[in-house]
């Protein structure tokens, strides 16, 4: 391999690696502060892009504009959810969880699919065009996407570390019950992590809309990639999420240039196995009871 | 008058290191067949570690533990209780979903003889078998005083039968020794005086104790000899006299509530 | 406590005299043989995933475990001639083996961490049906995988013929919820659910929590392959589609809906969620809502499932009478 197809190779990885990344930083988030399955968060992701495909094709209102309305309805959405759903279940084992986040998948994907009807549908790329430098063709549109979910990423992590509200999430995230003495309102830091979760899975659907074709069923593969970073880079651990991503991405883009593209997925799953068996709980994960 | 006992529990040198915490540093301790053995220090001495060691829910880091002779340190907790070394948990350890007689018959479950493929054919052996546990263990529930609620739910009871449920619960699976980690926790004195009185039972049935306890008057009153830990190391040993006298111990407790009287 | 077990065994035995009569009961009707015969299945996924719930543990390997058994078989016959009344019982083996052997890497992870575990190997599963494209035919699948005929001599059965294999069906699900029901009333099921309660008590009353693990497992992915064969013989053709996650979801919610403490639960679950299923097949999208609609009621307004409800009617009667 030449070092220019080295360098788009990496590039690529480092493209889907943040993307990736985006998506699951938001699951690992949900699991961290609820200790729940959230098998619809590849749903979010898909009705967000849905929401950016309205707004820009149907209403004609302004891309960025469209992705922080995207957020917002996804964030009320999750919410929502978690309040009507998810609260119930609080105490109970994990398996209500996934059983009501598998009744959600049911019931958006196939509402998606009579909604939004099965033609393939694509958003119009704000940034076209690119430039070639040592042979590596630097395309301007995924290098603001990815500067765009980088920049998302690393104000999480700083809304996480810095801000009252950031470190209550980590709070609850690590002893709820001593997050509850200190006075935390652990309801409240549910909905808004679920809600916040979902809003990020949502952000992630809107830049993928422009590269993707958007389909009703494009929900499952984002909720696949997510949890198998999740689940190597450690349950609610976000640098695990992060660095899981990228590790998910860079697999992704090598496999997919130097093998083939079904391929891909088999390495990423028997990476992640064997990661599992070195590291029972992750990369960065704590051990669960 | 036997000149010296066996020698039924042997801990030398251990040590137990999680991460940069030395939670137990190069501790020995001996434990003689029929004795009831007291385990006391402030919190934080290593005590419920000592116990973690010994019935392997942790590894040992470094050092031996012998049980009967036989090198345990590094055996899985299942395979310790099967050489007959049962314990008690600090938090009420049960099985909230199963009945107080099925909670027992389920430690029974290590000294039924059983033939999976007599259960799955439902022989009139298997079923035999079944009844011969369940007597069995109601026999373990009557001997901690328990008989009389074996059918209700374990959330039923009060704090303190439900202490008690997991000593019967250890006993089912007939132990040479049972390690009890705070017993009495959450007693009135009536409760602590019957518990003074089951662990004795308990000796006298062939059973060596250790207990880790906080309540002094029952360690005073029912241990044979007091192992006093801080810090992770042994700072006295002696009969519950030679303890109370010991100046190391009360400088130990120096500052706690406790009454070492 | 012997009162309801009587009138569990009443079910379980009009059950089983429903199923052998049935054929006859429906005029020998193709269409409503099939939906028994899919139930059968149903009921095989739904109550080996239960098993392994016992101990606590949501598995989503179960399709793609369904598949080993299915492709087993399935090749077995169409490459190398061998019948199905050998070839079944090498794929559950197969299945079983797999499960064995992947066991050991897999029970060390816990709870969320062996589901998404699970899931991995199920998905690596059914790609690498696809992808070993010479061999398995890839996305394609197997075809011509033929029914066996049963020559005794004095009578010859030819298993394509529906009724025929509707009562081999039967009789394999009998066995399989059978054996289920006997593991779990036996000491290891008590085994199973003490794990499942508390695995920390569990161990240190004697239990080898990773042996049982892996029994449980081996022996669930062993009866899932089963049912994968059957499945393949039945079907006459596979491919790697047929063994997603959906067989898996639909196992899942099965076992949910119908119920989670006993045996009977899963066959409940299954049974009436695949009636539904048929039901609804004409009505396109509004069939998997209806199913998302139906799970998520039970969790939150049903919990314990459909077999809990002949213990509420009983307690809401019984207040009614002490009023």
């Amino acid at each position: 391999m030449s070092i220019p197809e080295l360098l788009q190779m990496t590039l690529t990885g480092i493209n889907l690696g943040v993307m990736y990344a985006l998506i699951a930083v938001g699951l690992t988030l949900i699991f961290g502060v609820m200790r729940i399955i959230q098998y619809a968060h590849g749903e979010m992701y898909m009705l967000g892009a849905f929401v950016l495909y309205y707004w820009t094709e149907k209403f004609a209102m302004p891309y960025w504009l469209g992705i922080l309305a995207s957020f917002i309805v996804i964030f009320a959405l999750g919410a929502v959810l978690q309040i009507v759903l998810f609260r119930p279940l609080q105490g109970k084992n994990i398996l209500n969880s996934l059983a009501v986040s598998l009744g959600l998948v049911f019931i958006i994907s196939s509402t998606g699919q009579i909604f939004f009807g099965t033609t393939v549908k694509g958003i119009d790329s704000v940034v076209t065009g690119g430039l070639v430098f040592g042979g590596v063709y630097f395309s301007y549109e995924r290098l603001m996407i990815t500067v765009v979910a980088t920049i998302i990423i690393f104000s999480l992590w700083v809304f996480l570390k810095k801000t009252k509200m950031g470190t209550a999430i980590r709070a609850v995230s690590e002893d709820p019950d001593a997050a509850a003495l200190q006075g935390i309102r652990t309801q409240r830091i549910h909905w808004l992590a679920f809600g916040l979760g979902s809003g990020l899975a949502a952000v992630a659907g809107c830049l993928m809309g422009t590269l993707l074709s958007i389909v009703p069923s494009m929900g499952f593969l984002a909720t696949i990639k997510a949890f198998m970073i999740v689940i190597m880079g450690g349950l609610g651990s976000v640098p695990g999420a992060v660095i899981g991503g990228l590790m998910l991405g860079m697999i992704d883009s090598v496999v997919t240039t130097t093998i083939a593209a079904d391929v891909a997925i088999i390495v990423s799953f028997v990476v992640i196995f064997l990661v599992l068996v070195f590291k029972p709980t992750g990369l960065f994960g704590q051990k669960w009871d | 008058m036997n000149v010296e006992k066996a020698q039924l529990l042997n801990v030398d040198n251990l040590t137990m290191r999680f991460g940069g915490l030395v939670a137990i540093d190069d501790l020995s301790l001996k434990v003689s067949q029929g004795e009831i053995r007291g385990l006391i220090g402030p919190n934080g001495a290593g005590k419920t570690t000592l116990f973690n060691a010994i019935s392997g829910r942790h590894p040992a880091t470094e050092g031996t533990i012998r049980f009967k002779n036989r090198e345990i340190q590094k055996l899985k907790p299942h395979s310790i209780a099967e050489c007959g070394l049962a314990r008690t948990f600090q938090h009420v350890t049960l099985f909230k979903n199963f009945s107080v007689l099925r909670n027992v018959v389920a430690g029974c479950q290590l000294k039924c003889d059983y033939s999976f493929w007599g259960a799955l054919l439902n022989t009139r052996d298997t079923r035999r078998r079944e009844a011969e546990s369940e007597a069995r263990a109601l026999e373990f529930l009557d001997f901690v005083g328990l008989g009389h609620v074996a059918h209700a739910m374990p959330s039923n009871l009060p704090h303190g039968n439900q202490r008690t449920m997991g000593i019967a619960i250890a006993l089912a699976s007939e132990p040479r020794m049972l390690l009890l980690d705070e017993p009495c926790a959450g007693m009135n004195i009536e409760e602590s005086q019957e518990m003074v009185n089951l662990i004795r039972k308990i000796r006298d049935s062939g059973v060596s104790v250790m207990l880790i306890e906080h309540d002094m008057k029952v360690i005073m009153r029912v241990c044979d000899n007091i192992t006093v830990l801080n810090f992770g190391t042994r700072i006295a040993e002696g009969t519950p006299v030679e303890i109370r006298e010991n100046p190391l111990v009360r400088q130990a407790y120096l500052g706690s509530t406790t009454d070492v009287a | 406590m012997k009162y309801l077990d009587q009138i569990a065994r009443y079910r379980w035995e009009g059950l089983f005299l429903f199923s052998l009569l049935f054929p006859f009961l429906c005029g020998f009707d193709k269409y409503l043989m099939h939906v028994a015969i899919t139930i059968s299945l149903n009921v095989a996924m739904a109550t080996s995933m239960w098993l392994i719930w016992t101990l606590g543990l949501i598995s989503f390997a179960h399709g793609g475990i369904m598949g080993i058994g299915a492709y087993t078989s399935a090749l077995l016959l169409t490459k190398y001639g061998v019948p199905m009344w050998i070839g079944m019982w090498v794929g559950a083996a197969a299945a079983g083996l797999f499960a064995l052997l992947i066991s050991f890497p897999l029970m060390r992870t816990r709870a969320v961490y062996f589901f998404m575990a699970s899931w991995a190997i199920g998905e690596v599963i059914k790609r690498n049906f696809a992808y070993f494209r010479d061999f398995t035919g890839g996305w394609n699948g197997v075809f011509n995988i033929k029914a066996p005929v049963l020559d005794l001599g004095f009578i010859s059965l030819d298993f394509s013929d529906r009724t025929a294999f509707y009562y081999l069906a039967i009789l394999v699900v009998s066995f399989v919820i059978l054996f289920i029901y006997r593991i779990n009333k036996s000491r290891t099921g008590m085994m199973f659910w003490s794990i499942h309660e508390h695995e920390l008590l569990a161990q240190h009353i004697g239990i080898n929590v990773l042996k049982q693990k892996v029994i449980a497992f081996t022996v669930a992915c062993f009866l899932a392959g089963l049912a994968g064969a059957l499945y393949a013989h039945y079907q006459t053709f596979i491919n790697p589609k047929s063994f997603d996650i959906w067989k898996s979801e639909f196992a899942l919610v099965h076992m949910i809906v119908g119920g989670l403490s006993t045996v009977g639960g899963p066959v409940t679950g299954a049974i009436l969620l695949t009636v539904i299923d048929e039901l609804l097949r004409a009505a396109g999208h509004f069939r998997v809502i209806s199913f998302g609609v139906i799970l998520i009621g039970v969790v939150i307004l049903l919990p314990g499932g459909l077999e809990s409800v002949p213990a509420r009617i009983r307690n809401y009667l019984s207040k009614d009478l002490h009023k």
